[in-house]
C-alpha cells in the first residue's frame, strides 16, 4: 500500500504531462460501441448490453495500458551517432524507467526541432534498458533536435498517447562515399588487368606537385580528366582533397571527397581538405577525420 | 497447396457470424456472402467483389431496406464488414470492430450465450494480431490470455459491475415486429392469398421450461385467435366480452416461457391456457377467445403460466358472438360450395371425420412449396398446401354447416432437452389449426394431421428440417449419441445463461437494492464507486511493478561517486554526458575522469560490452 501511495505521489509531482486522445480506430470503436449501446438500452436487451459492457471495459483497460506505456517510460539519455547517408543509422535511448511489458513493440519516437520533425518507429533492439531505433535514411547535413516525443497507439491502436522530453541531440549525416574512378574501372574490365592488385591502392585527382609518371592515361582518354594512381609504397605522401578538383555536381563532388577522406583515414594517411568556404590544414587521425566529414556534411 | 497459406483465421471470424445468422437471414444472402468470403480468401479480386457488393446492396434494399431499423441493419452491416475486409489491401491492417456491432444486432433476434463467447474470442484474436504475431493457434491464444491475466480479470470485474449496476431504460428507438413474408413463422393474420412458397427458419421462437416430457402431439402452443374470414384468409375481429366460469382441471401444468421473438403483443401459451401466474409484461386476458395479450411489445419477455392440456373448459357463447363465429363472406365460390356439399354429417365430429376422409380420398398433400395459391378455388383444384390452407378450408366448411369455428395461429411441437428440462420451440414449429364449438365446449381439430400425421407426431422442426445427427439416429451411432449428449449440455448452458442475463432488469435491480436496504439511487452510486475503484486499483497495481532499473555502467559510476566524495563530485546525478564531463573538470586530474566517462559512454551506448574495463578504470582512481 505504501509503495502504491509513493508511486501515486511521484506521478502527481511529475513535471512532464502525458497527453491522451482516442485515435482514428478508437473513434470508430466509440461510434460502434455507442450505437450498440443505444440499441441495447432502447430494446432492454441485456445480451447486447453485456456485449457493450465488455467493449467498454476493454476500451478503458486499453486506455489505461496505453497511458501506462508512456507514463512509465522515463528518458535518461538519447544519442545518435554520426553516419554516412547511405548507411543505416541508429538512435540509442537509455531509459531510467521502463514499463512492465513489451514497450519495444508499441513505443515510437519523434525528434523535434524548431523547423523539423522526424518520426522513428522501427525498433531494432530493447535490452538493458536501452532502446535501439533505426533512423530513416537522411540527406547529408548537420541535425539538431531539442525535444523528443515518445508516443504510442497502444497495443490495440485505440489511443494516441504522447509525452515530451527536452533533449540535446546533435549529429551529422556525412555524404555518401562514392569513388567515381572506381566506378569507371568497374565498368572497364580490361583496365583491371593492367594493375597489380597488391601494389595499387586507389586513384586520386591529379594535383600539381605529383609525379606525372603515375597519371592514368586510359582514364584521361575516356573522361578527359587527370587521375593519379596511388600505390601502397607512396602512402606516406600527403593528399590534397580539393573541392575544385572533382568532377560532377556539388553532391557528387562531396561524395568523392567523403570517399577519399574515409580511404585516407583507413590507410593512416595525412590529408589537407580544401573547400570554397574553408581549409582544414594537413593532419591525420580520428579527430581530423571527424572534423573533415562534419565540414563537408554541413557544406 | 497449403490451405493455411490462403485461409487466415481472421476470415474465420467472418464465417462464424454467418453460421449464427443462418436462421434469420435470407438464403440468397448467405450464399452470396459465402461466395464473397471464398473470393476474399483465395482470389482477392477486388474489382469483381466491388461490383458484386453493389449488386448485393441493391437486393438488400429491395428485400429489407424499406424500413431501416436495427433488425434490418444486419445485411447492411454484413456487406459493409466484408467490403471493409476486401478493400483493405494491406494484409496487416484490418478492421474487426464492426464485427461487434454486427454480432450485437444478432442478439436482438435471439439470446444466445454464443454471441458473448464470440465477442470474447474476437477480442482475443484482435489482441493477438495487433501484437504483430502471425502464427495463430489455440495454444498461442491461450498463452496470450494467460500473459494478460490482469487485464482479463479486471475486464471481467468491470463488465460484471456495469451489468449489475447500470440503470435500465427502454423504448426510445423505433422498432417494428419483423415478419419476413414468405418465411415460416408466427403471424398475426392468416394470409393465404398473397403468400406462396414458404422458406424454412430454424430461429428459436421461445423456450418453455417444463418438468415433464410430453408427447409431441399434445404440444399445441396457442397464440392469436382468428374469427373473421373473407372465404380464404382469416383475421382477428373483436368479440363481445364474456364471463368465463371458474375452471379447475384435475390435472394442470405449470411452466415458464422465455420468448425470443416479439409476437406483437400476443402471448403464446400451452393449450388450453388457464391463467398467467407471473410475468415481467403487462398482461391482460381476452375472455371471449381465451387469449392473453400484452400492452407492451417487447422481445425477451418471461412469463409463468398454468394450462390444461387434457381437459376442456365448458363455455357458453352469447348469441351475438355465435353469429360472428359463423360469419361467412357474401359470395362463396362454387368450388368451396361443392367441396362443402360433398362432406356429409349430422354433427361436428361426423363432418370432421368425413372431411378427413375426403382429403385422403382426393389425395391432398402437405407441402411448404405449393406455389402461389391466390384463391380457395386454386387450392381446392391443386390439392396441395400447408397448415393455413387446410385450417382455413376446415374452418369454412364448418361455418357453412353452421358450426361455430375459429382459426388459431401458434406453434405445434418442440424439442425437449432433458438435461435442462426445457422445450425449444422454433419458427419451423409455427402452425395453424381449428377450434370448433360443440357440446358447449371449444374443441380442437387439426386438419394438417389428417394428411401429414408425421408433421404432428414429430413437430414442425423435426419434420421439416431434421438435423443430421437427430436423436432417433443417435440410438445407433455412438458418435452421434455422444454429439447429441454434448449438444444438450451446451444448449442447457446457453438457455440457463441467457435466461439469467435476460431476467436481470429494472425490477431485479430494485429488488436487489431493497434487499441491501438502500434506495435505488444509492445502489447506482455504489456501482459507480465500485467500477472507479476497480479501475484505479488496476492502474496502481501495475504501477508498483515498475522498478527503475539501472544499467551496470550506471552502478559502476555511482561507485566512482563514493570515491570522489571528498572532492564533492557527483557524476551520476547528471543525466547528460556533457554535464558529466563538465563535472569532471572539478577533479585535479580531469583527463582521467574524462577517459572513464568515454568508456562509460561506449559501454552504455556503444559496442563495448565488457563492464570490467570500466570497473578496473574506476578502481585506479584514488
Amino acid at each position: 500500500m505504501k509503495s502504491i501511495l509513493k508511486n501515486f505521489e511521484k506521478r502527481i509531482k511529475k513535471k512532464t504531462k502525458v497527453y491522451i486522445v482516442p485515435s482514428k480506430a478508437g473513434l470508430k470503436f466509440i461510434f460502434i460501441n455507442f450505437t450498440l449501446f443505444l440499441i441495447a438500452l432502447s430494446y432492454a436487451n441485456n445480451m447486447a448490453l453485456l456485449i457493450t459492457f465488455i467493449m467498454v471495459s476493454y476500451f478503458i483497460i486499453q486506455m489505461l495500458d496505453a497511458h501506462k506505456i508512456i507514463a512509465d517510460t522515463d528518458l535518461d539519455n538519447a544519442k545518435v551517432f554520426n553516419q554516412f547517408s547511405n548507411k543505416d543509422n541508429e538512435m540509442l535511448l537509455n531509459l531510467s524507467k521502463s514499463p512492465e511489458h513489451s514497450i519495444d513493440q508499441y513505443l515510437q519516437v519523434e525528434l523535434i526541432s524548431e523547423s523539423k520533425r522526424l518520426t522513428i518507429s522501427k525498433i531494432l533492439k530493447f535490452a538493458d534498458n536501452t532502446l535501439k531505433y533505426a533512423l530513416p535514411s537522411q540527406k547529408r547535413d548537420r541535425y539538431s533536435y531539442n525535444n523528443l516525443k515518445f508516443f504510442t497507439y497502444g497495443a490495440q491502436g485505440l489511443f494516441y498517447v504522447w509525452r515530451y522530453f527536452p533533449v540535446e541531440i546533435n549529429y551529422f549525416v556525412y555524404p555518401e562515399r562514392k569513388g567515381m574512378i572506381k566506378n569507371i574501372l568497374e565498368r572497364d574490365n580490361n583496365s583491371k588487368s593492367q594493375f597489380s592488385e597488391a601494389e595499387f591502392s586507389h586513384y586520386l585527382p591529379y594535383t600539381q606537385g605529383l609525379s606525372s609518371k603515375r597519371i592514368d592515361w586510359k582514364i584521361y582518354a575516356k573522361k578527359d580528366l587527370l587521375y593519379w594512381k596511388k600505390h601502397i609504397d607512396y602512402q606516406d605522401e600527403t593528399i590534397s582533397i580539393n573541392f575544385q578538383h572533382f568532377d560532377g555536381d556539388i553532391e557528387q563532388k562531396l561524395q568523392q571527397m567523403s570517399y577519399l577522406i574515409d580511404k585516407s583515414f583507413k590507410n593512416n594517411q595525412s590529408w589537407k581538405l580544401t573547400l570554397p568556404t574553408c581549409v582544414l590544414p594537413t593532419s591525420k587521425g580520428f579527430s581530423h577525420y571527424k572534423n573533415s566529414l562534419e565540414v563537408i556534411s554541413e557544406f | 497447396m497449403s490451405f493455411k497459406k490462403y485461409i487466415e483465421p481472421r476470415y474465420l471470424l467472418l464465417i462464424i457470424p454467418l453460421l449464427l445468422s443462418f436462421d434469420f437471414l435470407p438464403l440468397w444472402f448467405i450464399l452470396f456472402y459465402s461466395v464473397m468470403l471464398v473470393y476474399l480468401s483465395f482470389f482477392k479480386a477486388y474489382s469483381v467483389i466491388s461490383y458484386l457488393n453493389f449488386l448485393n446492396g441493391y437486393f438488400i434494399f429491395k428485400t429489407v431496406g424499406k424500413v431501416i431499423i436495427p433488425e434490418t441493419m444486419v445485411p447492411f452491416l454484413a456487406v459493409f464488414l466484408v467490403s471493409r475486409f476486401i478493400m483493405n489491401k494491406k494484409e496487416n491492417k484490418f478492421e474487426m470492430y464492426p464485427l461487434f456491432l454486427w454480432i450485437g444486432v444478432f442478439s436482438l433476434f435471439s439470446s444466445s450465450f454464443y454471441y458473448l463467447l464470440y465477442t470474447v474470442i474476437t477480442i482475443s484474436i484482435i489482441f493477438f494480431y495487433q501484437q504483430g504475431k502471425t502464427q495463430l493457434s489455440l495454444r498461442s491464444i491461450f498463452n496470450n490470455l494467460i500473459k494478460h491475466k490482469k487485464q482479463l480479470l479486471i475486464t471481467t470485474i468491470v463488465t460484471a459491475f456495469l451489468f449489475i449496476f447500470f440503470p435500465r431504460f427502454h423504448n426510445f428507438l423505433p422498432t417494428v415486429n419483423i415478419n419476413h413474408r414468405g418465411k415460416i413463422g408466427y403471424s398475426k393474420t392468416i394470409d393465404n392469398s398473397t403468400i406462396g412458397n414458404l422458406q424454412l427458419s430454424s430461429q428459436t421462437a421461445f423456450y418453455a421450461e417444463l418438468s415433464t416430457d410430453l408427447n409431441t402431439e399434445l404440444l399445441y402452443w396457442r397464440g392469436r385467435v382468428h374469427t373473421h374470414t373473407d372465404g380464404y384468409n382469416w383475421k382477428h375481429k373483436q368479440l363481445a366480452p364474456m364471463k368465463l366460469a371458474a375452471f379447475t382441471p384435475l390435472k394442470s401444468i405449470n411452466y415458464t416461457i422465455k420468448y425470443e421473438q416479439d409476437f406483437d403483443g400476443d402471448i403464446i401459451l400451452l393449450n388450453t391456457p388457464i391463467n398467467v401466474l407471473k410475468t415481467n409484461l403487462n398482461v391482460y386476458k381476452v375472455t371471449a377467445t381465451n387469449e392473453f395479450r400484452s400492452y407492451t411489445k417487447r422481445k425477451k419477455s418471461i412469463i409463468s403460466a398454468i394450462s390444461s392440456i387434457t381437459e376442456i373448459r365448458t363455455e357458453h357463447i352469447s348469441k351475438q358472438n355465435k353469429i360472428k363465429y359463423t360469419q361467412l363472406p357474401k359470395f362463396i365460390p362454387k368450388a368451396l360450395k361443392s367441396f362443402s356439399d360433398s362432406i356429409k354429417g349430422k354433427n361436428a365430429k361426423e363432418i370432421i371425420t368425413n372431411f378427413e376422409k375426403k382429403l385422403i380420398q382426393d389425395q391432398y398433400t402437405y407441402s411448404l412449396q405449393p406455389g402461389k395459391l391466390t384463391t380457395m378455388k386454386e387450392f381446392i383444384n391443386k390439392r396441395i398446401g400447408y397448415c393455413t390452407h387446410y385450417a382455413s378450408l376446415l374452418g369454412l366448411v364448418l361455418r357453412i354447416k353452421k358450426i361455430p369455428s375459429r382459426l388459431i395461429s401458434g406453434f405445434q411441437g418442440g424439442k425437449y432437452n432433458n438435461t435442462g428440462d426445457f422445450y425449444e420451440i422454433k419458427s419451423n414449429d409455427a402452425h395453424a389449426w381449428v377450434e370448433y364449438y360443440d357440446n358447449n365446449k371449444w374443441q380442437m381439430a387439426d386438419p394438417t394431421g389428417f394428411i401429414s400425421p408425421n408433421r404432428i407426431q414429430l413437430g414442425g422442426q423435426e419434420f421439416l428440417s431434421p438435423s443430421f445427427l437427430s436423436e432417433s439416429r443417435s440410438k445407433t451411432s455412438f458418435l452421434s449419441k455422444s454429439f447429441y449428449a454434448v449438444k444438450k449440455i451446451l444448449d442447457t448452458i446457453n438457455y440457463k445463461a441467457s435466461l439469467f442475463i435476460d431476467n436481470y432488469d429494472k425490477n431485479k435491480q430494485k429488488t436487489l437494492s431493497k434487499s441491501l436496504k438502500i434506495n435505488i439511487k444509492t445502489f447506482f452510486f455504489i456501482g459507480f464507486i465500485l467500477i472507479s475503484l476497480s479501475l484505479l486499483f488496476y492502474y496502481f497495481l501495475t504501477l508498483t511493478n515498475v522498478k527503475p532499473s539501472k544499467h551496470p555502467a550506471d552502478i559502476a559510476i555511482s561507485k566512482l561517486d563514493q570515491k570522489l566524495k571528498k572532492y564533492h563530485l557527483q557524476i551520476s546525478k547528471h543525466k547528460l554526458i556533457k554535464d558529466k564531463l563538465s563535472e569532471c573538470e572539478k577533479y585535479p586530474h580531469p583527463q582521467k575522469l574524462i577517459e572513464i566517462i568515454d568508456l562509460y559512454t561506449e559501454i552504455k551506448y556503444g559496442n563495448i560490452k565488457d563492464i570490467s574495463l570500466l570497473k578496473n578504470a574506476i578502481k585506479n582512481i584514488s
